[in-house]
């Protein structure tokens, strides 16, 4: 790209600024458009509450949206400020350029530089053609070399001054050129024009796309939901719909989480992680999910903890490294459900651990004080490898087969 | 040709010189007047300065002319002057 070369340091920087704004928006077009498009298909004055609407229950959606909006108004005040300034600085000022090159044209320059070189040149045929002699033969030959110094000199800058002159001619009509194409381009034009008029637009609904700004972050800020990642210290209430396809939930952790409530019916739901330090009632209802991993649950103290869920894959039980609770209902119809250890350090007035399935695999179950546990099996190889410090007398085990206990 | 009559003719010269260097400076100021009000650029800011050298050279050569070598011509014609009456 040309840099026009104005004596004007401030200029320059606001043309190559404009230059580099335009080029940014030129190479993002393609980009820009496509959110400019998707805000323009969803943006009239009709469907104004609509949009907030939407931009509040679908936070995917908005976050689209805050990124096209934030972007395209940061582009659309960069190219505001290369517009409604640089731009027209910048042809005023080739304009004053052209004028003032025209005023004062460089030719007078160099016919005077010209008719300098041939009144230098005359000295120097009068110089060469003096005779020399006497005692300033000394001082006049010095005087000669001088002037042939200088005389070289001369003809070299007036020949530079041409070179110069034809330069800020290249200058000048390459930067009018360059203005010229710019404005007689049809594709670059309707470019301008489009982003023009919908930089108009949304400059006319700035006072609106900020509502909206302000009404989306303020609903992020109500949940502290961020796709992929969901970190909060403390929710009061969180509600996750969605018919979505393949939600994840990647890295979720609450701290403390008074009322978490997932209705949803996605195809696949994947939570890696939940950490829950207090759960006051946690309650997971799935219908129609095919597969719910829950791959690490580190602990649940609460009063109560209840999965109620006909889908609840084995996964789940793997990863329970400590499961602490008052009271503890398992129900499942799933197989290969397998526990690896379950602790219920705390007292347990009600342990119910029931199923109808195989492979139940208790590797440890350790429960400091229970008064009454029951558990039930119509399967084969439900095996309790130990169980320590617990009172067999309050155990009543409906287990009727294989029911072997290693070492307590 | 004698001494003298060359010296009288180098005399001449150099006046003559002097006038053409003269001219030249008043040309080139003209010159770097016009470039003043010519679209400055950097460039050509140069340039002025460089030709304002130029001048000051000229300057200079007009000096020595007018200094130096003219009263050492007009020296040696009036001692060779002197010699003729003697």
């Amino acid at each position: 790209m040309t840099t026009f070369k104005l004596n004007n340091s401030k200029l320059r920087e606001e043309a190559n600024a404009f230059l580099d704004a335009y080029k940014r928006i030129y190479d993002n077009k393609e980009t820009l458009f496509l959110n400019v498009k998707k805000i323009e298909s969803n943006w009239n004055d009709n469907h104004v509450s609509n949009f907030i609407g939407q931009l509040k229950s679908d936070q995917n959606r908005f976050l689209l949206y805050s990124e096209s909006i934030n972007e395209y108004l940061k582009q659309i005040k960069i190219f505001s400020d290369g517009i409604e300034k640089v731009f027209a600085n910048f042809g005023t000022q080739i304009s004053y350029a052209k004028l003032n090159y025209d005023s004062y044209s460089y030719d007078t320059t160099i016919s005077n530089l010209e008719l300098t070189l041939n009144s230098f040149n005359q000295s120097k045929i009068r110089l060469n053609n003096a005779r020399i002699c006497g005692d300033a033969s000394s001082m006049i030959y010095s005087l000669k070399d001088q002037l042939n110094q200088t005389l070289t000199t001369f003809t070299d800058l007036t020949s530079d001054i041409k070179q110069t002159k034809k330069q800020i001619e290249d200058e000048v009509l390459n930067s009018n050129l360059r203005i010229s194409k710019i404005n007689k381009n049809p594709i670059i034009d309707n470019e301008m024009k489009f982003i023009w008029d919908t930089y108009s637009y949304i400059k006319s609904n700035e006072d609106v796309f900020v509502l909206v700004q302000e009404e989306a972050i303020a609903t992020l800020n109500e949940t502290d939901v961020e796709l992929q990642k969901i970190e909060a210290q403390e929710i009061l209430e969180a509600s996750m719909d969605t018919n979505k396809k393949d939600f994840e939930m990647t890295n979720p952790t609450m701290n403390k989480v008074n009322n978490v409530e997932s209705e949803t019916n996605p195809k696949k739901i994947e939570i890696d992680e939940v950490k829950t330090e207090t759960v006051e009632n946690a309650k997971l209802e799935k219908g129609e999910a095919s597969k719910v991993n829950m791959e690490s649950i580190g602990s649940y103290n609460k009063e109560e903890a209840t999965f109620e869920n006909n889908s609840i894959n084995a996964n789940i039980d793997t990863s329970i490294n400590t499961l602490e609770t008052d009271q503890v209902e398992l129900n499942s119809t799933i197989i290969n459900n397998s526990f690896d250890k379950v602790n219920t350090n705390l007292n347990v007035e009600n342990a119910s651990i029931s199923s109808t399935q195989v492979n139940h695999n208790f590797q440890s179950l350790n429960m400091d004080s229970i008064e009454s546990v029951e558990i039930s099996s119509n399967q084969p190889n439900l095996e309790m490898r130990k169980m320590s410090d617990i009172n067999l007398d309050d155990i009543k085990s409906k287990t009727e087969i294989d029911l072997s206990i290693d070492s307590i | 040709m004698s001494l003298l009559s060359n010296l009288y003719q180098l005399r001449r010269d150099m006046k003559s010189l002097e006038n053409y260097l003269r001219q030249t400076e008043a040309k080139l100021n003209t010159s770097i007047e016009s470039m003043k009000n010519s679209l400055q650029i950097d460039a050509v800011s140069y340039k002025e300065a460089e030709l304002i050298k130029v001048r000051d050279n000229i300057k200079e050569m007009i000096r020595k002319i007018n200094n130096s070598i003219i009263p050492n011509i007009d020296s040696e014609i009036e001692d060779l002057e002197e010699d003729d009456d003697d």
